[in-house]
């Protein structure tokens, strides 16, 4: 399943959408060509970008770049 | 030499330890029955990389002179074992999974390597893995430079991945112990699948020089072993500080069962979504009962949910923005279209994509995260939840974008998003074998704060001591 934008707002604001990492899933529609592959990578990244953005982050809060657990 | 029994492939450390202080067999003829069943074993799997037996053999004879002349090192001395074939070992390929790299050979050994050289343990073959370990995001299990991982337990099935050799062989006793990575998924799923005991580490506790990197700030390396204890024994000889990881966080690990605290005084967080709605309705009944077995073991289970952050997409956004720093001469040059899954390829071009001020906002928010999460620790000694919600994947089936890039999506109600949250806040789990759905087993992870490695491997430790399904042997084998 691919989310669009406004799909992906709504299951940020409801908190329903399932994590990926935990199960397949039914299967996501079979880009056939490498054009459309990397559209659908291209895509991916857009929308982690998006829902990033609708996080609010202090000023205070640095990017963990030398990460320490 | 006398025959040894097939019960010694599916021996826990402990063990094999006694067993050969015990003279009840040589180093020497351990490391041939063991190399003799992974080179014969292995391929059937698609999980052996590159077989080392002879200079294992080499390190055997020196182990029984060593263990003769009372020079003993410790429990993993003269234990044959597995490696990742993402880690350097000095002038033999590495190829990290990947047919661009098929030929790639390093002239010095991954710290983990020397360390458990020093150990006295036996480096006796690289595993197989998931190409680049999953970096770019693949479709099929066949994204491997040695094909399919297949499982043990059913060869139509998956292994799980990226770290599908390390979890294969010792499902399939072909090693007592093995080494892999997770940068998000790569030691719990492929553990969850074949049905080991696995420990993936607090970030910075266990060296990553001389390993592949796919996410400089989120990559971890972990045991595979047959039990809890095998698990800390080997995370004892493998973590420590090293001036060469600039990860590194400077800390030693001590197993300590004997300062254990008892389940009865732990509080351990859990949804019951993950344990009934959430999970595959085959694994249920074997999931309740884990749960229903931590419970009579005297634990307080606490219903709760993990703070509120869209997980996925700030995994996936580190990931992906770290990979194309790491992989950008591999896309550049054209050779990325070698590899063996489409969705890689096009996952690894599109990397190259990500703005850096998306890169940014997913670390600050990391920042919160952690602040979260320790507020959680705070309340709670550790978390549980299904390693997988359900049993291995059919191998042909398309995987959706599994590993270590999660898609675009929040965590849901409960602890579903407990893998990428467990790895951006850098926190250690530890997955054990909890029963069977389809004949297949599935498992629990339990996760805790950075550094309670030992408060979980106690867990596992009860918890194994109360159940055998850490004992079980695939079919046939």
């Amino acid at each position: 399943m691919k989310l669009t934008r406004r799909e992906l707002a709504a299951a940020l604001a409801s908190g329903v959408a399932a994590a990926q990492t935990e199960s397949p899933g039914p299967p996501a529609p079979q880009p056939s060509t490498p054009q459309r592959e990397l559209e659908a990578a291209q895509e991916h990244n857009r929308s982690a970008a998006a829902a990033l953005a609708g996080v609010a982050v202090p000023m205070a809060a640095e990017p963990a770049f030398e990460f320490k657990a | 030499m006398a025959e040894l029994s097939s019960d010694v492939f599916f021996t826990t450390i402990t063990e094999l330890n006694a067993r050969l202080k015990a003279r009840e067999f040589s180093a020497l003829e351990l490391t041939r029955a063991f190399g003799a069943r992974l080179e014969r074993l292995g391929p059937e799997y698609h999980a052996l990389a590159l077989p080392l037996v002879e200079q294992a053999l080499r390190g055997a004879r020196e182990v029984d002179r060593d263990i003769k002349a009372g020079r003993l090192r410790g429990p993993l001395q003269g234990l044959p074992y597995g490696a990742k074939d993402l880690l350097s070992f000095a002038r033999h390929p590495t190829t990290w999974g990947a047919r661009p790299y098929a030929a790639q050979v390093f002239d010095y050994n991954a710290t983990v390597i020397d360390k458990l050289a020093g150990a006295g343990a036996l480096l006796i073959g690289k595993l197989a893995m998931v190409e680049l370990a999953g970096g770019g995001g693949y479709r099929y299990a066949s994204a491997s430079l040695t094909g399919a991982g297949l499982n043990p337990w059913d060869r139509s099935r998956w292994a799980g991945g990226s770290s599908s050799g390390s979890a294969a062989a010792v499902a399939a006793g072909l090693v007592p112990f093995a080494i892999g990575s997770e940068t998000s998924g790569s030691i719990v799923t492929p553990a969850s699948f074949c049905g080991v005991t696995a420990l993936r580490p607090t970030y910075g506790l266990v060296s990553r020089y001389g390993a592949m990197a796919l996410s400089w700030t989120l990559d971890k390396l972990g045991p595979f072993a047959r039990s809890a204890e095998d698990c800390g024994l080997i995370l004892e000889a493998i973590a420590g500080k090293d001036g060469k990881d600039p990860g590194s966080a400077g800390k030693n690990f001590y197993y300590t069962p004997q300062y254990a605290r008892p389940l009865k005084d732990l509080r351990i967080g859990y949804a019951p979504a993950d344990f009934e709605a959430s999970a595959d309705p085959s694994a249920r009944a074997a999931f309740q009962a884990a749960l229903g077995a931590l419970k009579e073991a005297g634990a307080t289970l606490r219903e709760t949910r993990l703070p509120n952050f869209p997980y996925g997409p700030v995994l996936s956004t580190i990931l992906t923005s770290e990979m194309a720093s790491i992989f950008e001469p591999l896309i550049s040059s054209g050779k990325v279209e070698e590899l063996a899954d489409s969705a890689q390829i096009a996952g690894l071009k599109a990397s190259l994509d990500v703005a850096a001020k998306d890169y940014l906002k997913a670390q600050r928010i990391r920042r919160l995260i952690q602040v979260e999460f320790a507020k959680l620790f705070a309340d709670l000694d550790a978390l549980v939840a299904p390693g997988r919600s359900g049993p291995a994947t059919p191998i042909d089936q398309p995987l959706d974008r599994p590993g270590p890039t999660a898609s675009p999506r929040v965590a849901p109600q409960g602890l579903q998003g407990i893998v990428p949250a467990g790895n951006l806040a850098g926190l250690p789990a530890l997955v054990f074998p909890c029963g069977f759905a389809s004949n297949l087993p599935v498992a629990l992870q339990v996760v805790g704060a950075p550094f309670s490695e030992n408060l979980l491997l106690s867990v596992g430790r009860e918890f194994q001591s109360r159940t055998d399904w850490h004992r079980r042997r695939p079919p046939g084998l």
